[in-house]
């Protein structure tokens, strides 16, 4: 018994080292003009499958081979860069980073390696004492998209137009930790001053009141005596600057649901989750999510772009100097719009085919494409609506 | 007659054999079918990457056979790694050099030890809930400092941390750690007394072995190797982070048992299994994408590698697990 | 001479290298109690585990009651008429006496499904009314019983009007005295009064000289000599069994020939009015070349005046003195020369994982070490030269403990404390679980140790090692010192007995 068990271990460790390399030599048969790296920082999620599906789509277009790499989950600099070592072959050109822990120890070990970032406000670059300032002037460092706002000035002023146009009198916030996420601490602020503005010029009982101090997460879900607190119990909204479906919308519904909290709360947050229920809930009647806003994965694109014109030699002759760009936000904020990312967009699920910038409309940036494509243009391309909700509402 | 002691002397050492088996399949498999593919694995760059992919775990665990040889298992160990670090890059940055950040984490780590090692049977509670406390203290405390810096990262600024990740002065470090550990394992009371108190605590304190004082300086020997370990981790990148460490003390479980160490401990406790399982561990680690199998299947196959190792070295009688 | 009721014949019997069992004939007849003799790994205990079905025999033929005997399991066996009373404790806990006694036989008294309880209790405490055991009571919940009188509810179970042949399997050991009286009655009852057969397994030579027919010894496998009655009652008898079993000559000398109880007047270990659980008060001064034992039943405290005396259990009041040193734990025991050899040698005594070595050298490993390093070449110097001195059988020191018979392993816990040099040894149980051959040698060591001035405190459950050995004898009972007798050769057990129970 034993025995037949050792050798059916040992045949299933045999075949998987044999079939494995056999398996994946097919891929690497065509020409190929070099491996790219995607370093994520999750494996699931709707975020995750659409970036499978279009890094996929690009590659095979632009005659890359590619791999998706586990970055650590915290960001840890040794662990990303961990990762990208322990993934390195000797036809790595292009890095695409969706965090920042570790890139200036990532460009140091691997000087001819171009990097960009995507989903990413790449802090540790762009903030002068950041650890990897160093990247902002090199030239293999090509920029990023942020996840949203780059800056938290920004977000704090959308949230607070939200707060006023919905007509919430008394608001609290809960957010991620500021060492985590320092924009957010800014946003946090710049919500309190803007609302803080719009209280001087209406008549006293137009003012909207937002709870003294912001609620930390630490990465949990808001704790249920939360809502116990006096001052808690009559909010008309919370604002999460955090993943509000993961972290705020269960407990909420919870409190609703046992009388401890306002049955007309309403939560406007960022990011995105696929899970029926809460896409349900989204916009609706009745429904406690009334304003969902997250970048659009779409945004992929301006990263693919820069890094092929450097990989291929033919940098935008207007390009001087690496950026990071606002992500163009999807904002969520009736029903119908919720029904169109659900059906008409790549988000939910990765059709290709409701891409709002297709594959081929897409090559017009690319200068092997178009000699003529300017940095000018893709930053339009960035500033434009293609990537908002209205690229998808037609 | 000589058949027999054969097989009593292959039953004896199987999860020796076994571990180095392993070892040496790999370094076989890899060596054939990597420059196949194109890039051997034993090119400069990917035996620098080999090497610094290994040597933290391999500096940790050498330190950790002091604790699972008797029979115990420290959570704490990661936790550990992470405080080492940021007070090596915090103090470091403020005092511009290394050594007093590295003598006050040789400090917390005796007294760690010393709580580690010593309150289980002080108190009479099993010695992995101690861990679990000192775990939480050191993980809280990491993020108090963190969240007090306004950073989930910080990097040593005027230090030059080069020398950390030169491989040359990884495996010399390494090599005189695990000369001091195999002295002290197998030429002193030590090692002899842990691995006594392992395999059968009663009989040990009856032969005249003082449990407490032999417990705590294991768990001193051990901590000053993951004071040693943290050095490497920091050197790394320069920086440390408020995820660093994080799950390290699962990485020593991985490599020990991949490297025969019985997972209760006790007399056929082995420095070598935390050489040979670190780095058995890194050739997969660094030899799988070197074939072409994408890193989200190599998560699987080192799984079925590891289930293969204990399906084969853990005998019933041995199962019980370290505490 | 009875009509043979089973008769076996070639039985050969191998665990994969090692073979218990070669081609062994013997004939069990009715009305016969049958002794088996042997040293441990004799294969005494292995025939009768495949005639009761526990175990299939290699190869080999069994005829019982004059058809082919292939027992698939001891159910099956017991169906037939053969039991056999286990050395291991196997009744089960948590129900009552009644139902472990008719555990199987539920249906006897069942109807539609429902066991009637009331006729379950009256049958079993008919039953045991039967067995002449009184103070057991059927409705009583197994637990409630220790582990002596649970033995005696299992062969209440094991034995029924269909038994031909009981086998009692090293059952003594595990009896108090009374237990015994019942046991031996049952047996001598069955063979003589019903004509049926009873085979008895045991290492208590007294006890099989006194109450077996026939006795059959055993050594490696073989059978080596049958001795009828007659010969048994035959003066010399002990020593001709004790040779065929060990197979040489060991010679007259077994316990100790002289009576002279004198010591020297250095007191070696002092016991200062110890209070420690149940036990209140207790003194006792043991000096220099002298054997102080402690004998009564296994619950009786002597274990834990061993033990304390040693300083494992905590005292609760009063002192363990060495040469003016307190004993307060083993560390401070061995380094005062003190030397403790535990009842529970393979949980206690030895590392049964570790070599020889190891278990040899683990308390001298302090006097072994030269500036904190501790060279092999040490190790097994010492540890060769005790192998040598107490003649263990193994390839080498490198072999692990728990590859040795019972008496090499209780020799490699003797030869740590002699490694040490330990100058005051506490033994309990010394002799347990170990052959005659290496019982002798052991006393002649401990002989050995007393004339050479060592002080050897010997705590025994059986009387006749502590007649044979001691200068002075403590019988204790119920935590309570109930009589102390001096070394003298008209000393009996039956003269100690009524103190201890």
């Amino acid at each position: 018994m034993k025995k037949t068990m050792k050798k059916a271990a040992s045949l299933v460790l045999a075949a998987t080292l044999a079939v494995s390399p056999a398996a994946c030599v097919q891929a690497d048969a065509e020409e190929s003009n070099g491996k790219i790296l995607f370093l994520s920082f999750t494996s699931s999620g709707p975020i995750y499958d659409f970036d499978i599906a279009y890094m996929d789509a690009w590659m095979s277009e632009l005659g890359y081979t590619w791999e998706m790499v586990y970055g650590d989950s915290s960001n840890d600099p040794a662990g990303n860069l961990a990762a990208v070592k322990n993934a390195m072959t000797s036809d790595v050109v292009g890095l695409i980073m969706c965090q920042d822990g570790g890139v200036a120890n990532i460009m140091e070990e691997y000087p001819d390696l171009y990097v960009v970032g995507s989903a990413t406000d790449m802090a540790s670059v762009y903030d002068e004492d950041g650890a990897s300032a160093a990247c902002a002037d090199n030239d293999h460092f090509l920029g990023s998209v942020a996840s949203g706002y780059a800056s938290g000035v920004d977000t704090g002023k959308m949230y607070a137009e939200a707060i006023i146009e919905k007509g919430y009198k008394k608001v609290a916030i809960c957010m991620f930790p500021s060492f985590a996420y320092p924009q957010y601490e800014i946003a946090d602020e710049t919500l309190r001053s803007e609302i803080a503005a719009y209280n001087e010029t209406v008549s006293e009982e137009e003012q909207i009141e937002i709870t003294e101090e912001s609620t930390v997460l630490m990465f949990t879900s808001l704790d249920d005596n939360f809502f116990n607190e006096p001052e808690n119990q009559d909010l008309d909204a919370i604002i999460g600057l955090c993943g509000g479906q993961s972290f705020l919308y269960a407990p909420m519904l919870t409190a609703i649901a046992n009388g401890t909290a306002n049955p007309e709360m309403k939560l406007l947050t960022s990011g995105f989750e696929s899970d029926p229920d809460m896409m349900a809930d989204v916009c609706s009647d009745g429904g406690i999510v009334q304003g969902l806003y997250f970048a659009n994965v779409e945004n992929l694109f301006y990263s693919i772009v820069m890094l092929d014109n450097a990989l291929q030699g033919t940098q935008f002759a207007d390009y001087e100097q690496s950026e990071v760009l606002d992500g163009v936000m999807i904002s969520i904020t009736d029903r119908e719009i919720m029904e169109t990312i659900i059906n008409d967009s790549p988000i939910v699920t990765p059709d290709l085919s409701t891409l709002a910038l297709s594959i081929e409309d897409g090559k017009q940036y690319f200068v092997r494409y178009n000699e003529d494509a300017t940095y000018a243009a893709l930053l339009e391309l960035m500033e434009s609506d293609t990537f908002t909700e209205k690229g998808y509402m037609d | 007659m000589k058949d027999q002691k054969m097989a009593g002397w292959l039953s004896r050492h199987r999860s020796i054999l076994i571990s180095y088996g392993g070892l040496i399949f790999c370094i076989a498999f890899f060596t054939i079918v990597t420059p196949i593919r194109g890039e051997s694995i034993w090119s400069a760059s990917k035996v620098s990457t080999l090497i610094s992919d290994m040597i933290v775990t391999a500096l940790m665990s050498v330190g950790a056979v002091f604790i699972y040889a008797l029979g115990n298992l420290d959570i704490s160990i990661g936790k550990q790694i992470g405080l080492y670090a940021v007070i090596m890059v915090v103090l470091g940055n403020m005092t511009g050099s290394l050594i007093p950040p590295v003598l006050l984490c040789i400090v917390l780590s005796v007294l760690i030890a010393v709580v580690n090692g010593g309150a289980g049977p002080m108190f009479n509670i099993i010695p992995i809930i101690p861990s679990v406390v000192i775990s939480q203290v050191l993980s809280g405390t990491i993020t108090i400092i963190f969240a007090k810096m306004g950073t989930r990262s910080i990097t040593l600024k005027t230090i030059d941390y080069r020398i950390f990740k030169s491989p040359v002065v990884m495996v010399v470090v390494l090599a005189a750690e695990v000369a001091i550990a195999v002295l002290l394992f197998n030429y002193t009371k030590i090692g002899k007394y842990a691995k006594a108190l392992g395999q059968n605590k009663t009989a040990a304190v009856q032969s005249g072995i003082n449990v407490i004082k032999y417990r705590i300086i294991c768990y001193i020997f051990a901590g000053l190797c993951f004071v040693v370990a943290a050095l490497f981790q920091m050197g790394y990148t320069g920086s440390a982070s408020d995820s660093t460490g994080t799950g390290f003390e699962m990485n020593i479980m991985i490599a020990l048992i991949l490297g025969g160490m019985p997972i209760s401990g006790g007399m056929r406790s082995k420095v070598s299994a935390a050489v040979v399982g670190a780095l058995t561990f890194s050739l997969l680690d660094v030899g799988l994408p070197l074939i072409g199998i994408a890193t989200r299947t190599t998560f699987i196959v080192k799984a079925i590698i590891f289930l293969i190792v204990v399906l084969m070295t853990s005998r019933k009688k041995e199962g019980t697990l370290p505490k | 001479m009875g009509q043979a009721v089973l008769e076996i014949k070639n039985m050969h019997k191998a665990f994969g290298p090692t073979i218990a069992l070669k081609n062994v004939d013997i004939t069990l007849r009715r009305g016969e109690i049958r002794g088996l003799v042997g040293e441990n790994g004799s294969g005494k205990s292995t025939i009768m585990s495949i005639a009761s079905g526990m175990q299939p025999a290699t190869s080999g033929e069994m005829r019982y009651k004059g058809n082919v005997w292939k027992p698939s399991s001891m159910i099956e066996a017991q169906e037939a008429g053969i039991s056999m009373i286990l050395q291991e404790a196997n009744t089960i806990p948590g129900v009552t006496v009644a139902q472990n006694i008719f555990a199987g036989h539920e249906k006897e008294f069942s109807k539609f499904g429902i066991i009637n309880m009331r006729k379950m209790y009256a049958a079993a405490d008919k039953l045991l009314q039967d067995f002449g055991i009184s103070h057991i009571r059927a409705a009583d919940m197994i637990n409630k019983y220790n582990f002596e009188d649970r033995k005696l509810i299992e062969i209440v179970r094991c034995v029924n009007e269909k038994t031909e042949i009981l086998v009692v399997d090293e059952t003594t050991t595990a009896l108090s005295l009374e237990g015994r009286e019942i046991l031996y009655k049952l047996i001598h009852r069955m063979a003589e009064k019903e004509n049926k057969t009873v085979v008895f397994v045991s290492h208590d030579m007294d006890e099989i000289l006194e109450h077996c027919s026939v006795l059959t010894v055993l050594r490696d496998g073989d059978i080596v000599g049958e001795l009828s009655r007659e010969e048994m009652d035959a003066p010399g008898a002990v020593q001709k069994i004790r040779y065929l079993m060990v197979g040489r000559e060991i010679g007259e000398k077994y316990y100790r020939e002289d009576y002279d109880s004198s010591h020297q007047d250095e007191v070696a270990l002092e016991l200062q009015n110890i209070t420690i659980g149940p036990i209140h008060n207790f003194s006792l001064k043991l000096h220099k070349g002298q054997i102080i034992g402690f004998g009564g039943l296994s619950g009786c405290g002597m274990h834990e005046i061993g033990r304390a005396a040693y300083g494992i259990d905590k005292l609760d009041a009063g002192k363990v003195l060495r040469n003016g040193r307190e004993i307060k734990n083993p560390q401070t025991a061995i380094e005062s020369g003190i030397g403790y050899i535990s009842k529970n040698r393979d949980l206690e005594a030895l590392i049964l994982e570790a070599p020889i070595q190891d278990n040899i050298v683990l308390p001298s490993l302090p006097t072994l070490q030269k500036k904190g390093i501790i060279t092999p070449a040490s190790e097994k110097k010492m540890s060769d030269q005790e192998i040598e001195s107490f003649r263990i059988k193994c390839g080498s020191g490198k072999q692990l403990v728990n590859t040795l018979s019972g008496g090499n392993k209780q020799k490699v816990s003797f030869a740590k404390w002699e490694a040490k040099n330990s100058e005051v040894i506490i033994m309990d149980c010394p002799t347990r679980g170990v052959d005659i051959g290496v019982k002798q040698s052991m006393y002649a060591l401990i002989e050995q140790m007393k004339k050479e001035g060592k002080a050897i405190l010997m705590i025994s459950e059986e009387l006749s090692e502590l007649i044979g050995m001691v200068d002075e004898l403590i019988i204790m009972k119920d935590f309570q010192v109930t009589k102390e007798f001096v070394r003298s050769k008209d000393l009996k057990q039956t003269d100690i007995i009524e103190y201890m129970i």
